[in-house]
């Protein structure tokens, strides 16, 4: 079974980068369309095509994740019961960036539908999306190779199997056992991190919109940069909220609240609240430059928070 | 009103940020101090960042309780009566946590927020004359009401309630509940009201 899932493990590799790499070419051409303003006509066909690539790469990563269930049960070696199988959430390490994609990708295609007489909003979108699509695709490719972490562990998990010791078996059995419970398994997992990242991909429409605000006051900038902040709110507040449980639960008799990713889970949230509050009197004077200076450093923020996962070590944090 | 409403927005503004910034503060001294590669939760340096970050912040929470509390008692009290008030409530918090410990006056000052708190959202639901809101629609005004009532019980919650597992599910799922209707109803007023008028035009 463990080479069935190794020889998937290759097949969604090869298959998943030439979807990226596919998104990540024509979302470049469509940035660099919507700039020098050719092909305005095709542009939505263009954007669809790259939605659709980000698609088909998640699909693969959901049919790889269903093989992991079905071909590593994981299997008492003392008795020859089953501990567990894993049901493991299409956004796990690097996975979470291509969630995030996807989603900002909808919400990016909506933009090109809705605004297409504005320019600039369609521009900033188009932007960000290439942006994401090339960092996926050199920085953070999930496919490449597919879930290290989680391979390493079963690597790690199966040579303590193939020692035969059973000191060195009782402690991998207990720690694999429980990560497959409290953190791939766990329900929070299904909740948490996608409530985040719709929030994540709403609030980068909310940053160009704020970016636009800088420059000019057009009301119709204002009203997307919010319709898309709320949505990005709504769901930040309520996927933080669902995290707060799951770290009393995960983190017991562990300081986790001054932990740095926390920190800066904090500084995201109020920079966004903060956003809204100002939002709140943008027709004063200065107020709607201070809108946009506080949804352009919220989105800073945000950018900030996801990176310090992988810069800075802590409890919430694969970084050290 | 107006110009007070938009003195207790910047206000509020000015403490998110501070907030803000003390936690980026303190994840760059965490950053630095992890990359001394010992294991600095393990050392008493750790406990120290930990004091000097409760008492940091500290100011701000204790700000944004006072923000909220400024903001709650503004919609039942007359503005003449609103510092009268709020200090009222303040002192009476400062006299219990004297008298007791600490806990007990954050905890007294909290539960009277709530108390109003939850009167707002009553008069709001039944439409209360002597209530004043920034925003016009129905819905917004009852979501304002709710978010802010479920902010405060949350942050009552964190506060107090951690280790009290019963008490502490009843105080989050509430809060979690409450402040996610009000968010939708605050920013969805508009089209919540549109929806009900083709609904009731049908």
């Amino acid at each position: 079974m463990f080479a069935s899932y190794e020889a998937a493990r290759l097949i969604v590799s090869e298959i998943g980068t030439v979807l990226l790499w596919g998104a990540a070419l024509l979302a470049t051409a469509t940035a660099a369309a919507t700039i020098s303003g050719y092909v305005p006509r095709a542009r939505v066909w263009m954007i669809s095509g790259t939605v659709m690539l980000f698609f088909l790469a998640f699909i693969t990563i959901i049919y790889f994740h269903s093989r992991i269930g079905s071909l590593l049960p994981l299997i008492n070696p003392f008795d020859g019961s089953l501990l567990g199988t894993y049901k493991i959430p299409p956004w796990i390490e690097s996975e979470k960036l291509l969630f995030w994609s996807l989603i900002f990708g909808f919400m990016a295609l909506i933009v090109n539908i809705k605004q297409r007489r504005h320019s600039g909003l369609i521009t900033g979108v188009n932007l960000l999306l290439a942006a994401m699509s090339l960092l996926m695709l050199f920085a953070s490719n999930p496919f490449s190779p597919p879930l290290p972490d989680f391979h390493a562990e079963i690597l790690a998990y199966n040579d303590a199997v193939a020692s035969g010791n059973p000191q060195v078996m009782g402690p991998a059995i207990g720690q694999t056992v429980g990560k497959m419970m409290g953190y791939y398994n766990s329900a929070y997992m299904w909740i948490h991190p996608p409530l985040l990242f719709v929030a994540y991909a709403g609030f980068g429409i909310t940053f160009v919109g704020s970016i636009l605000m800088l420059a000019s006051r057009e009301k119709i900038v204002d009203q997307v940069a919010y319709n898309y902040g709320r949505v990005g709110f709504i769901s930040l507040t309520l996927g933080l909220l669902l995290g707060y449980p799951w770290a009393l639960m995960a983190w017991e008799g562990q300081s986790w609240w001054w932990d740095p990713k926390i920190n800066m889970s904090l500084m995201m949230w109020v920079f966004f609240g903060a956003y809204l509050h100002a939002r709140l009197y943008r027709s004063r004077r200065k107020m709607w430059k201070v809108t946009g200076v506080l949804g352009a450093a919220a989105f800073v923020a945000l950018i900030a928070t996801y990176l310090s996962t992988y810069v800075i070590p802590g409890i919430h944090s694969v970084a050290g | 009103m107006k110009r007070y409403d938009f003195f207790l927005i910047v206000v509020t503004i000015v403490v998110l940020v501070g907030i803000g910034t003390v936690s980026l503060g303190g994840s760059a001294y965490a950053w630095l101090a992890t990359g001394s590669g010992a294991d600095w939760k393990a050392t008493l340096g750790y406990g120290s960042y930990v004091e000097v970050m409760n008492s940091l912040s500290f100011p701000f929470f204790i700000a944004i309780i006072l923000a909220l509390a400024l903001c709650i008692p503004k919609r039942v009290v007359a503005r003449s009566r609103l510092v009268l008030t709020t200090s009222a409530v303040f002192l009476t918090g400062i006299l219990i946590g004297a008298a007791t410990v600490p806990d007990y006056g954050l905890a007294a000052i909290m539960l009277f927020s709530i108390a109003i708190q939850s009167a707002v959202l009553i008069l709001t639901v039944f439409g209360g004359k002597s209530l004043h809101y920034r925003t016009s629609g129905f819905w917004s005004q009852i979501g304002s009401a709710l978010l802010h009532l479920g902010l405060v019980v949350f942050l009552f919650d964190v506060m107090l309630l951690e280790n009290d597992s019963l008490w502490h599910s009843v105080a989050f799922w509430s809060a979690t509940a409450t402040i996610t209707i009000g968010m939708i109803l605050a920013f969805y007023d508009r089209e919540l009201t549109r929806l009900i008028k083709s609904r009731s035009a049908i």
